[in-house]
């Protein structure tokens, strides 16, 4: 039983964790860009459901579409502001890492001045509340507590289950982005080629802002359910959750998006697996799981050809 | 703290840190202040400015050295990606 219950979990977190990561993989993918401010944006998604949650005191799923939309404009305004720059230097891809290292210090710092270094955490219970909400609207009844939503026998928080729902339709969104629409077209191509798309004529600009605004537009989403997936966040959880999402992303195939659906399924099981058997080895697990596959495939799970960058 | 003490400090700690290398994460990215210049000069003036704020605000404020930090590593990559000390060496003058 403990075993089914670490599984079941697993895949709900793996879901998560898939969430997690794909935006960092999206920016890679198609701006060979590593953004180590990912996690910093996660948790900053974070601080926007703690806004809607006390402020506005409606139910935290709100601040999902909040969360994306002001992400991604703030992605695409940041896109503008440091890439181009960025792109003239000798070294982009060094000089990269460097300088998105800087800014996740300063969303580090500038959060920790206005918030504190509290934990903050919401009420579980408060995620999903227009749900009964709706249904009583609906159907009449009373509005009851939501209980633990029950899978193969087992008992699971009811966040575990929406944040796992979000996620699926997040990648879900994601795949529909990139294989049914013209954009996500042209982002493939940048993906795989980016000189042969520009010579194309693709504005090779306008993806790439495109694309890194969703993928921080992602992380703030996932931000949101941080809080009840890790219990509490701190303005430090950012470089966790920075490292967790290299991990994930590595595991699945670095510049392949959908690799990491797999890849984050993987961490969640490994995640569970250790958190239910050897918890006090969990912390490793990010770390141990990256030398190993690197060890072992280069390339990630999916990958096709080791990256050259 | 007596002032020639600080004073004292100000100086050997950073010839400290060069020897036995910086704690934590500061540690790896004092490269950036002789970025592509391969200087002597360069980890050396690096080290007296980040320490020199470390000294004056980061035990008491560490989250104002940290702002501090972070927005020098951005003006630095973003506007003067070879370092400090290519203010030197773009004048033509020698540095070691």
């Amino acid at each position: 039983m403990l075993l089914v219950y670490a599984l079941v979990a697993g895949v709900l977190f793996g879901l998560y964790f898939s969430l997690v990561g794909i935006g960092l993989n999206l920016v890679f993918g198609v701006m060979r860009i590593v953004n180590l401010a990912h996690g910093d944006f996660l948790m900053l998604g974070a601080f926007v459901a703690f806004g809607v949650a006390t402020l506005a005191g409606i139910d935290p799923l709100f601040a999902v579409p909040l969360a994306f939309v002001i992400f991604l404009v703030v992605g695409v305004l940041l896109y503008w502001v440091l890439v181009p720059r960025l792109r003239g230097s000798v070294n982009p891809e060094m000089l990269s890492i460097i300088l998105f290292f800087g800014l996740s210090q300063v969303i580090e710092a500038v959060t920790t001045i206005f918030f504190g270094t509290s934990e903050r955490s919401i009420q579980s219970r408060a995620l999903g509340t227009v749900f009964s909400t709706v249904k009583v609207r609906l159907f009449g009844g009373k509005p009851e507590v939501a209980g633990p939503i029950h899978i193969f026998g087992q008992g699971f928080p009811a966040p575990w289950v929406i944040a796992a729902v979000t996620s699926l339709v997040a990648i879900a969104l994601v795949y529909l982005y990139l294989y049914r629409t013209r954009l996500g077209t042209l982002t493939r191509a940048v993906m795989s080629r980016r000189d042969e798309a520009l010579a194309t004529g693709i504005d090779v600009d306008r993806v790439s802002a495109a694309a890194f605004g969703i993928g921080l537009g992602l992380a703030a989403v996932a931000g949101v359910f941080a809080p009840f997936m890790f219990g509490s966040v701190t303005p430090a959880f950012g470089a966790d959750a920075t490292v967790t999402s290299f991990a994930i992303v590595v595991l699945g195939s670095l510049g392949n998006p959908l690799g990491t659906a797999l890849g984050g399924v993987v961490y969640g099981v490994c995640y569970m697996l250790v958190q239910t058997y050897l918890s006090s080895w969990a912390d490793l697990l990010p770390y141990v799981l990256l030398i190993f596959i690197l060890l072992l495939r280069p390339s990630g799970l999916l990958g096709r050809r080791v990256r050259v960058a | 703290m007596p002032s020639a003490f600080r004073h004292a400090l100000f100086i050997v700690v950073p010839l400290l840190a060069v020897l036995a290398g910086l704690p934590g994460v500061y540690q790896n990215h004092l490269l950036l202040f002789n970025f592509v210049v391969a200087t002597i000069c360069g980890p050396i003036v690096g080290v007296v400015i980040l320490y020199g704020i470390y000294n004056l605000i980061g035990f008491t404020t560490p989250q104002y050295f940290q702002l501090i930090y972070g927005l020098l590593i951005m003006g630095l990559v973003l506007f003067l990606p070879a370092g400090l000390v290519s203010l030197a060496t773009r004048r033509g003058w020698h540095v070691p």
